[in-house]
């Protein structure tokens, strides 16, 4: 027995196991503080510093002293810097590899303070992207005539009439040759006095012998008849005729004006509109509000990955090939299921230049399904400097995975705004000051957005920078802007998180509404007015020749009335 | 690397107990294939410590377990993954789960689980052939080696001189 037991040993484990543990307790705290700011980096692309993290043994947790994380657009400051954080960690549950923190507290957590040196940025921000609506800034010209899509509507136009025309004049000569041909077969003016001499002669013989023109009474009766006869002929040909006549007449019309029309319709097609250039709120506020939904949209995607865990079905468990020596973890029924991470409560309290914003976090995990509540949080404060209170709450409900519900309320009050530059270089308008009420509610539910903004500004001076040339309409638009002291606006964003619309109203648009529909539709009929000429320039000859060639049938038409008036007054002459 | 071959030489051609040799290599092997940093590897540095099992040779197959167990990763991974999902066990391992000890353990990762059993199911059979490798080793091996020209030459070397250097535990070439 003595061969295979070595009683030092058991002194040498307990050495070894002290050892061990007594390394754990020294290592961990800056285990745990490389953790928070490898995590933290990650989240935010910068540098992230923690100035110490130690542990307590009696209860079990951790204190940790300054947290500063590196704005990545600037870098010399940072963006958060928390001066303390300290909780406490369930034991037994820790057992289990269960990280229940049931309260945290996050103290004097600061915006923006400078920084000792400036920290790394590890992941540059991506271009700020623009609302994807589609600016028209037509603001003080006339679309180009020449412009490329213009000159194609044009020809396109052109070749359209220039078609019809060709069609018509085929038309023309075809009816013309039938007609001519026509009104060789019908009864003609020679005929027609054959007709009258033979109504002369019987008046002759009236005169001479009203017996003998009794018994030529058959002979008047088919005279009548004939003349009778041929007039119905000569009528129903000139309905005929007429109809032709009409038809190539109102086609002919129809040609003439065609330009005048083809050039309204590009002008409005092409033409600045109202609601193209009179969206003046959009121009305003268009950018700065696609930015904020862009960037409000970038720490979603950041922040939502940690509410939901990967959880892989047993096909994909073996199809996955996991990094070396890590394996996976396979998950089993708990008996009493505890997310594996979880701050039940979290309080925080921010630091502002007038003062502090407090706030409660309650339910951050990771497996919401298992702890069947949602996270929620609510922050408020009152005069804090450039608001006058500010209150922000919200939910993260991702209790169903695959119905997840987020939802989060801003309201401010009082929130004096700085000096701002609105609007595209067209129209440079600068908002020097204002207060500011504003409600913000939004919404993304089951991968649908939708976002609703109310605010209102008071005390507002506004600034537009007039160009030296500028246009009637600039200088009304500066001078209008030089009497708001107050307006109103509505933003409403819909969509997806990856494609989404951003419609915006505000009480500019009233102001400015009248003024930017008339300046539209004179820069409109402007557009109209060289697009006709243009269109007319184009057609003048072919259309010219239309015309003349019109004109034969007009000698047809003469030709048919004449003989139908002869006809007439000779139903007219009686014998008797 | 000369000087971890002449340790090995070393122990092999000490007078330890060839038992002594193969229960270390045994539990060198759990510890060199498993993660190290697991709640098992404490029970068997215990027994390491509290066994007379040769020390020497535990450190040299930890170095070499681990070696082998970088490469036999994804044959760990399968084997674990086959064990903790199929169904009939399901019962067992819910029940372990929920125990504590076997959390710290981390039994339910595929690593853990495939390199724990697959070193369990060979330390049988390893003990049996190391001993018998080391026996078979000290009677013909050694006593053939000594009479060869090679040995000869191997004496004249630096290997020999690191291998003379160290302490004697035994009989010497």
């Amino acid at each position: 027995m003595r061969k295979w037991i070595r009683w030092e040993g058991i002194l040498a484990f307990v050495v070894a196991a002290a050892l061990l543990a007594f390394f754990w307790i020294v290592l961990i705290d800056g285990y745990v503080r490389r953790g928070i700011e490898r995590t933290l980096a990650f989240l935010t692309g910068a540098e992230v510093n923690v100035d110490d993290a130690d542990l307590t043994l009696s209860p079990l947790g951790f204190i940790v002293t300054r947290i500063q994380v590196t704005n990545p657009e600037n870098p010399a400051v940072n963006a958060v810097e928390v001066q303390r954080v300290a909780f406490t960690l369930d034991t037994a549950r820790l057992l289990m590899r269960k990280t229940v923190i049931e309260n945290m507290g996050i103290e004097g957590v600061a915006l923006g303070t400078p920084r000792d040196r400036p920290g790394r940025v590890y992941r540059q921000r991506a271009e700020e992207v623009s609302p994807a609506s589609e600016r028209r800034l037509l603001w003080f010209t006339v679309p180009d005539i020449d412009r490329e899509d213009i000159v194609r509507a044009l020809e396109a136009a052109n070749i359209e009439t220039v078609k019809s025309i060709r069609a018509l004049d085929q038309d023309i000569r075809n009816r013309n040759s039938f007609w001519q041909s026509r009104i060789g077969e019908l009864p003609d003016q020679e005929r027609l006095r054959e007709y009258q001499d033979r109504i002369d002669r019987l008046k002759e013989e009236r005169r001479r012998d009203i017996r003998a023109l009794v018994l030529k009474g058959a002979e008047v009766r088919d005279l009548y008849s004939d003349i009778g006869s041929d007039l119905g002929l000569l009528r129903d040909s000139y309905g005929r005729f007429s109809e032709d006549y009409k038809a190539i007449d109102e086609r002919l019309s129809g040609l003439v004006r065609q330009p005048a029309e083809d050039a309204r319709r590009i002008a409005r097609k092409y033409g600045p509109s109202p609601e193209g250039i009179g969206n003046i709120t959009g121009l305003l506020f268009g950018d700065r509000l696609g930015t904020w939904v862009e960037r409000s949209l970038r720490w979603y995607e950041r922040i939502t990955p940690m509410l939901d865990r990967e959880t892989l079905t047993e096909e994909q468990q073996r199809e996955l090939r996991p990094p070396r020596s890590k394996g996976i973890d396979v998950r089993f029924r708990e008996y009493a299921p505890v997310p594996d991470f979880l701050i039940r409560t979290a309080a925080a309290s921010v630091l502002t230049r007038g003062g502090s914003l407090t706030g409660t976090l309650r339910n951050i995990t990771p497996d919401q399904d298992v702890l069947g509540a949602p996270l929620t949080f609510l922050f408020s404060g009152d005069n804090l400097g450039s608001f006058s209170g500010i209150r922000l709450d919200g939910t993260l409900d991702h209790i169903d995975p695959s119905k997840p519900r987020d939802a989060v309320r801003l309201a401010l009050q009082g929130y004096r705004l700085p000096a701002m530059d609105l609007g595209p270089e067209a129209l440079s308008v600068t908002l020097q000051e204002g207060v500011l009420d504003t409600d913000l509610t939004a919404v993304i539910s089951a991968g649908s957005l939708s976002a609703d903004v109310n605010g209102a500004a008071r005390a507002v001076s506004m600034l537009v920078r007039r160009e030296a040339g500028s246009s009637g309409l600039s200088s009304a638009v500066a001078d209008a802007f030089s009497r708001i002291d107050a307006f109103s606006f509505n933003a409403r964003v819909s969509g997806t998180p990856e494609d989404y619309s951003i419609r915006l109203s505000s009480s500019f648009d009233e102001v400015f509404q009248g003024m930017i529909a008339s300046f539209a539709r004179d820069l409109t009929a402007k557009l109209e007015a060289q697009a006709r000429a243009r269109l007319e320039q184009d057609v003048r000859e072919p259309l010219d020749s239309l015309k003349t060639r019109a004109g034969s049938l007009d000698a047809i038409n003469e030709e048919l009335k004449e003989r139908i008036a002869l006809a007439e007054a000779l139903l007219k002459d009686s014998i008797f | 690397m000369l000087y971890m071959a002449a340790r090995i030489l070393n122990v092999l051609n000490s007078e330890q107990d060839p038992s002594q040799i193969s229960l270390a290599l045994c539990f060198s092997m759990i510890a060199g294939l498993t993660p190290l940093m697991s709640l098992h590897n404490l029970v068997v540095l215990f027994f390491v410590l509290f066994l007379r099992v040769n020390l020497t040779s535990f450190l040299i197959g930890l170095a070499i377990f681990s070696g082998i167990a970088y490469l036999l990763d994804p044959l760990f991974h399968i084997t674990g993954l086959a064990l903790l999902s199929a169904e009939p066990l399901e019962g067992i391992w819910t029940r372990m789960y929920n125990m504590p000890v076997f959390r710290i353990e981390r039994f339910n990762n595929t690593i853990v689980m495939g390199s724990l059993v697959i070193s369990l199911v060979l330390f049988v059979p390893v003990f049996f052939l190391a001993r018998s490798g080391v026996v078979k080793y000290r009677a013909r091996f050694l006593a053939w080696m000594n009479k060869t020209k090679l040995a000869q030459a191997i004496k004249a070397s630096t290997f020999y001189r690191i291998y003379t250097s160290l302490p004697v535990k035994g009989f010497r070439l």
